[in-house]
């Protein structure tokens, strides 16, 4: 149902259209990041870096409204979780813009050295979880689905895995030969990296579901019968 | 709302409270204005030193409800009440109660200060001359006490022989909370006690409201949710005579649990 005052519906509806804008770019940022380590195309990895400041200045946009919507139409109760939802999705978003950027930096570096193919392909297949997941979640935010976000939440122990084989694959290179140090010291960075972007998958999975639900994702899966309530 | 296809949305919640706590517990209350059913089975408890916020539009029966707690309705020809007002236990609307003492224990103070003609100390005394006989030192305190208490002393401690009447809106509202307390109710009814003040005799009210639920039991009809929000425990929805929604004010104003309750409360309504 529509508010009462309409033009509280239209700040509510950029704020959430701004922050699918946000969504979409910040996707698009990391997958190119890696594509742009995987294929060593420096003239994407220019891009990627050019592009977020565009991620930045939709995240002070979001604040800026966000703060302004807090004031002038004090939300309460699905409006309050959905407006303060939407400043921190958008944090999180904007974090994994400069996660990507970084990546980015690090295949200029990593572009100019010796070919890497075997290393490369474990990042890329762990940059395409991340990428899954990133977008999951993403649809989740633009379908409202629950379930979708939980599912986002359950499954970031599989990033965390990935992450720690790449690190071990790593170390084995450079006991093996001390000239790969410097790109596979880089890669190590993409890698953590790529694994703070799978949590702030999660993270946008939990705030999400606090923003529907009005429950917070603990530990176990929440039972939807917790509240103390009699209802009829 | 969109939730998940799990969550099933009721259509009415009343949440529960610990018996032991309940110091007013209305029970299948209904109203009658004449013919016209103004309330329709009511059941809402009020815990024992907790301010309770009832909200809803215009007409929805808060004011009515607060209105049959003391039993003010008898005054009026053609209203009359059914269901239980269990207060400590006793049935209040029982035939037989003594109006008079029960509006000593259940003090009210409504939308439009109602200071009487007569000096501040007057004010506060009058009611407490009706129940009790105290002596000179001990009415100054009492009068001291419950200015005090609804935040007001400070401003009219210099002038308690001058008219009531001469005070400002905001003063004369805490001045009817003064001389409701005075007479030491249990329980207060507030019915829009700040609607007709200004952004600061408003929160100084509160903040006399928030320090007197220690001791009182407090109902608040408030038709300014940012206010029901701040100052009281439970909240209670009301539309159209019905109880719609009860519980704590904390989830209700950031996860409220009925379509119509979420609503009105986001400015949804109608």
């Amino acid at each position: 149902m529509e508010h009462t005052v309409r033009a509280y519906d239209q700040e509510l509806d950029t704020i959430t259209a701004e922050l699918a804008r946000m969504g979409g770019l910040a996707e698009s940022e990391v997958a190119d990041a890696i594509k742009a380590i995987a294929t060593r195309d420096m003239a994407l990895a220019t891009s990627v870096i050019l592009r977020d400041a565009k991620l930045d200045g939709l995240e002070m946009d979001i604040e800026r409204k966000a703060v302004r919507l807090i004031a002038l139409r004090q939300p309460v109760a699905d409006d309050l979780r959905r407006t303060v939802a939407a400043m921190k999705i958008s944090m999180n978003l904007e974090r994994c813009g400069d996660l990507a950027k970084n990546i980015a930096k690090r295949a200029l570096v990593i572009a100019e050295s010796e070919p890497l193919a075997p290393l490369t392909s474990s990042i890329e297949r762990m940059g395409e979880l991340v990428t899954t997941r990133l977008k999951d979640v993403l649809d989740a935010l633009s379908s409202r689905e629950v379930d979708q976000a939980i599912a986002v939440w359950q499954q970031d122990h599989e990033v965390d895995e990935h992450y720690d084989a790449i690190f071990r694959e790593l170390l084995t290179y450079m006991m093996g030969d001390p000239r790969m140090i410097t790109a596979c010291a880089h890669l190590l960075f993409v890698a953590k990296n790529l694994e703070r972007i799978g949590d702030h998958a999660t993270n946008i999975a939990e705030i999400l579901h606090y923003e529907i639900t009005g429950v917070e994702l603990t530990e176990e899966r929440p039972k939807s019968d917790a509240l103390s309530l009699q209802t009829f | 709302m969109p939730l998940s296809a799990t969550h099933a949305i009721p259509d009415v919640s009343i949440a529960k409270i610990d018996a032991s706590q309940v110091k007013l517990d209305v029970q299948n209350l209904d109203f009658f204005y004449g013919k016209n059913r103004a309330l329709k089975s009511v059941s809402i408890p009020f815990e024992a030193n907790a301010v309770t916020a009832l909200i809803g539009p215009s007409g929805c029966g808060k004011s009515t409800l607060l209105r049959t707690l003391n039993r003010m309705y008898a005054l009026y020809p053609g209203q009359r009440a059914t269901g239980k007002i269990m207060l400590d236990g006793e049935d209040i609307l029982r035939p037989g109660v003594n109006l008079s003492m029960l509006r000593a224990k259940i003090g009210m103070v409504f939308q439009k200060p109602t200071p009487f003609p007569m000096s501040i100390y007057d004010n506060v005394a009058f009611g407490v001359r009706l129940y009790e006989t105290l002596n000179k030192t001990d009415m100054s305190e009492r009068v001291e006490e419950s200015l005090r208490r609804a935040a007001l002393w400070e401003e009219v401690k210099d002038k308690l022989q001058t008219s009531g009447l001469g005070l400002s809106g905001g003063q004369q509202q805490r001045l009817c909370v003064a001389r409701c307390i005075a007479v030491k109710p249990e329980i207060l009814l507030l019915d829009e006690p700040t609607s007709a003040l200004d952004p600061i005799s408003s929160a100084k009210l509160e903040e006399t409201v928030t320090q007197l639920k220690q001791d009182y039991t407090i109902v608040i009809v408030t038709h300014n949710l940012g206010q029901a929000a701040r100052i009281s425990k439970y909240t209670g929805f009301m539309y159209l005579g019905e109880l719609v929604e009860f519980g704590q004010t904390a989830e209700m104003f950031t996860k409220p649990v009925t379509t119509r309750g979420s609503d009105y409360i986001t400015g949804r309504f109608g």
